[in-house]
């Protein structure tokens, strides 16, 4: 539909969401259905985080963890996509590769993490290693799977058109036929590399936001755990939305969102 | 791993079908290099086998706590924690998505819920189910399941809201509405979405699992490699993280195995 | 205003009367009527189709007879038939997605029956025969991707007369098709309906698959869809390739391309919505 459809059901997403808030504000801090300081109204939530932006220390856990993400998804990206994308189009490189990467991608990541700090120490370094990991493994199969969907006639279409060498073929067909299905393996990518950093620094890092909620978790002060998880919300957000609008700008012919497996 | 076209498994198997002994030689040369090459390396004492144990020793280590019932045991309270959860909280998600999906008014309230927590990092919600639920095996399996119940009502909705209003038209004529539209079309419809969501489920449901068996549970498989870490026995931990790697093929290709199968009515491309 | 209306008309040999029929889109400055003063009554066992370009309103009516959409004025009355009172008053077979890929063709045939409540093994046996009708022996458990274009509307068509429906409504089942499997198909459908007796409404904007088919012709326009004309199709049958080189068949087509003509002359621009 036109414009107006769109806005006004974005406009009733965000009433809905705002009316849930104020249901959440009231039953809790006005009729304490249950103890506050389990689930403290969405003011409290809001007064703690206002406090924690003016703290360095948690600036600083902010700004840890997103340099982990980012590194993380940068160092998974490279080898991913190359792998990916040659996976998807040589048959010798797929038939060597596929089976193990297949075998070795349900097992979580964050299993390995004690491994890499035996390696590395506990650190930065392992932790952005297990993610980068993680996050590797969705890169290559989605742009795989990229490749595939381009399907064998663009192949017949450029052989037509005289491409003729590797690197032609590649730049000008597979990748920007590929293009949505990496788009959708970078989203995962960074969402993947936020939950397995979040999920590391719970368990072994003292530094982040992860380690952050777990600390406020153990010591019940909750309003902060709870200010901190929002934080932690607005990010995954942040990634998602974010490279949604990136992606209608780098492929203006899209019509819709591609591949709907879900985080 | 999957799309809504169909599956890896499927296209696994379709591989298998086409693939000759050439490309299945190269499959298997990979792994084989590897253990060989890393059993090898132990021996000559290329590979620092305090961090990379040789693949023999590993195996000698299996069998002694298969022997003395710690990994069976261990793996039976990991999956005990999985399994009861996933399998409720998956059933409600696809109830939930398919009443959203067919009566919209249902869509509205629930949507707003169900689409603020997608963006969420799942793992988050842990202090927040224990803070609320304490730290026991209860708590643990809600928090799985409320991941799980995310992932399958969302993936759910997905396969609901894209069938074809054609379909949807051509039962009606035919008679069919309320509960009987719901099995009849947009249940079959929206299958693969469906198995595209419960094996995404599986996946996390192991991330979780392991997450918290590490680092708030005194057993399980995660459990194992944490303490093994801690304690410095090292064959242990590369025990149990084969084991977790075994149960997360089985369980994760299983159920993508089982879609494939109950949607073979689709268009292979 | 609601469904169809069960009832006896004025003239007792039809099947359905159609008056003063009236579909409106939206409401006040957005209003668009889709379909104004239209009439129409078809008799018992006649195959009607209805002929008219794109957009002109055609599947909506179709749609408005057989209650999937509600109309906004003038009634529709359909004669219930004197023998069995179960049957669906009418029936569909649509262009495209009409029957579900994850049943198998046999089930297919049978869903329309199972929503009736028919009981398994009743409604298979007459699931069967219709696959027989329509040339479909073999493909029982086949599944609709396995199927050709052809194959898939031969299953809608027998799933639309096992249903034993008091009217067919068919809306441009072989649009989607290649000429040669379109022509066959034609055919097979005149085979299936002459056994059965059944009344038929045809939309269609294909002159010659009209003329093919139909008893009678009405000749729909646009803005708003109405019936501008109806002919009479007195050509001989069973309707065959023959047919086709007939004079009448010549003349007639003729007459019909001239009332469109007229109609395309004097219709605003394209891109309106049926």
């Amino acid at each position: 539909m036109t414009d107006w459809g769109a806005n006004r059901d974005l406009m009733v997403r965000i009433g809905s969401f705002v009316g849930i808030l104020v249901v959440w504000q009231i039953l809790i801090g006005v009729f304490s259905v249950v103890p506050a300081f389990l689930l403290p109204p969405p003011t409290t939530i809001l007064a703690a985080l206002g406090h924690l932006l003016g703290q360095s220390s948690f600036i600083d856990d902010v700004r840890i963890t997103l340099i982990r993400v980012a590194i993380a998804s940068l160092l998974a990206s490279i080898p991913g996509v190359i792998l990916g994308l040659a996976m998807g189009w040589n048959r010798t490189v797929k038939a060597l590769l596929f089976p193990i990467v297949s075998a070795t991608y349900p097992l979580p990541k964050v299993a390995l993490l004690p491994l890499f700090m035996l390696v590395f120490g506990i650190g930065d370094k392992a932790f952005i290693v297990t993610a980068a990991i993680a996050a590797t493994f969705l890169v290559m199969f989605n742009s795989m799977r990229g490749v595939a969907d381009i399907g064998t006639l663009y192949f017949e279409v450029a052989q037509d058109n005289d491409v003729d060498s590797v690197y032609t073929y590649f730049r000008e067909i597979l990748l920007p036929g590929a293009l949505p299905m990496i788009f959708t393996g970078l989203r995962l990518t960074l969402n993947t590399a936020l939950l397995v950093t979040i999920s590391i620094e719970f368990v072994a890092a003292r530094h982040g936001l992860g380690a952050f909620i777990w600390s406020r978790w153990n010591t019940l002060q909750t309003p902060q755990m709870y200010a901190a998880v929002f934080v932690v919300s607005l990010a995954g957000v942040g990634i998602t939305y974010g490279l949604e609008w990136v992606a209608d700008y780098a492929m203006p012919w899209r019509t819709e969102t591609t591949g709907t497996a879900v985080q | 791993m999957s799309t809504e076209q169909g599956s890896r498994w499927s296209s696994v198997r379709d591989y298998l079908d086409e693939t000759n002994e050439r490309d299945l030689a190269l499959n298997l040369l990979l792994p084989f290099v590897i253990l060989v090459g890393w059993e090898i390396g132990a021996w000559a004492g290329l590979i620092n086998t305090q961090f990379f144990p040789a693949p023999s020793a590993i195996l000698g280590v299996a069998g002694q706590m298969l022997a003395d019932g710690s990994l069976v045991h261990n793996t039976l309270v990991s999956l005990g924690r999985i399994i009861p959860a996933f399998v409720v909280a998956s059933a409600f998600g696809i109830v939930t998505g398919l009443l959203m999906g067919w009566s919209s008014r249902i869509d509205t309230i629930i949507d707003p819920i169900v689409s603020a927590l997608y963006p969420l990092p799942k793992v988050v919600l842990l202090p927040i189910i224990f803070l609320i639920f304490g730290l026991n095996d209860l708590s643990r399996m809600v928090a799985l399941g409320a991941a799980v119940y995310l992932l399958v009502t969302i993936n759910t909705v997905g396969g609901a809201r894209q069938v074809e209003e054609a379909y949807l038209e051509a039962a009606r004529d035919n008679g069919a509405s309320g509960y009987r539209m719901i099995r009849e079309v947009i249940f079959p419809a929206s299958l693969p979405h469906i198995f595209s969501g419960l094996s995404l489920a599986m996946g996390i449901s192991f991330i979780l699992i392991v997450v918290v068996e590490m680092v708030a549970a005194q057993s399980g498989l995660g459990y194992i490699i944490w303490n093994s870490w801690n304690l410095f026995t090292i064959k242990k931990m590369y025990v149990a993280v084969i084991t977790i790697n075994v149960l997360g093929i089985v369980f994760t290709y299983g159920i993508e195995a089982v879609g494939s199968y109950l949607t073979r009515w689709q268009e292979r491309i | 205003m609601s469904l169809q209306e069960i009832g006896e008309s004025r003239n007792s040999t039809d099947r359905i009367t159609i008056e003063n029929l009236r579909k409106v889109y939206g409401s006040g400055d957005r209003q668009v009527v889709a379909i104004e003063d239209f009439e129409l009554h078809v008799p018992d066992n006649e195959f009607f189709c209805l002929l008219g370009p794109s957009g002109c309103g055609k599947s909506t009516f179709l749609r408005i007879v057989s209650g999937l959409i509600d109309h906004e004025g003038g009634t529709i009355t359909i004669r219930e038939s004197d023998t069995a009172s179960d049957r669906p008053l009418t029936n569909m077979v649509f262009q495209e997605h009409g029957i579900f890929p994850w049943m198998s063709v046999l089930d297919n045939i049978a869903f329309g029956l199972k929503m009736r409540g028919v009981p398994k093994r009743e409604r298979y046996d007459i699931a069967r025969t219709y696959l027989k009708k329509v040339n479909l022996s073999g493909f029982e458990s086949a599944y609709p991707h396995q199927l050709s274009g052809g194959m898939k509307q031969r299953v809608g068509i027998a799933r639309a007369f096992a249903n034993d429906p008091a009217i067919l409504l068919m809306d441009e089942p072989f649009g989607a098709l290649d000429a040669q499997t379109k022509e066959q198909l034609q055919e097979e459908l005149l085979e299936v309906w002459t056994d059965a007796e059944k009344t038929a409404i045809y939309v269609t904007h294909d002159i010659e698959e009209a003329l093919m088919l139909g008893d009678r012709m009405g000749i729909m326009t646009a803005r708003p869809g109405t019936i501008k004309e109806i002919i009479d199709i007195d050509l001989p049958r069973p309707r065959t390739k023959e047919t086709r080189t007939l004079d009448e068949f010549v003349q007639l087509r003729n007459r019909v391309w001239d009332v469109l003509a007229e109609e395309f002359a004097r219709s605003a621009p394209p891109g309106e919505d049926t």
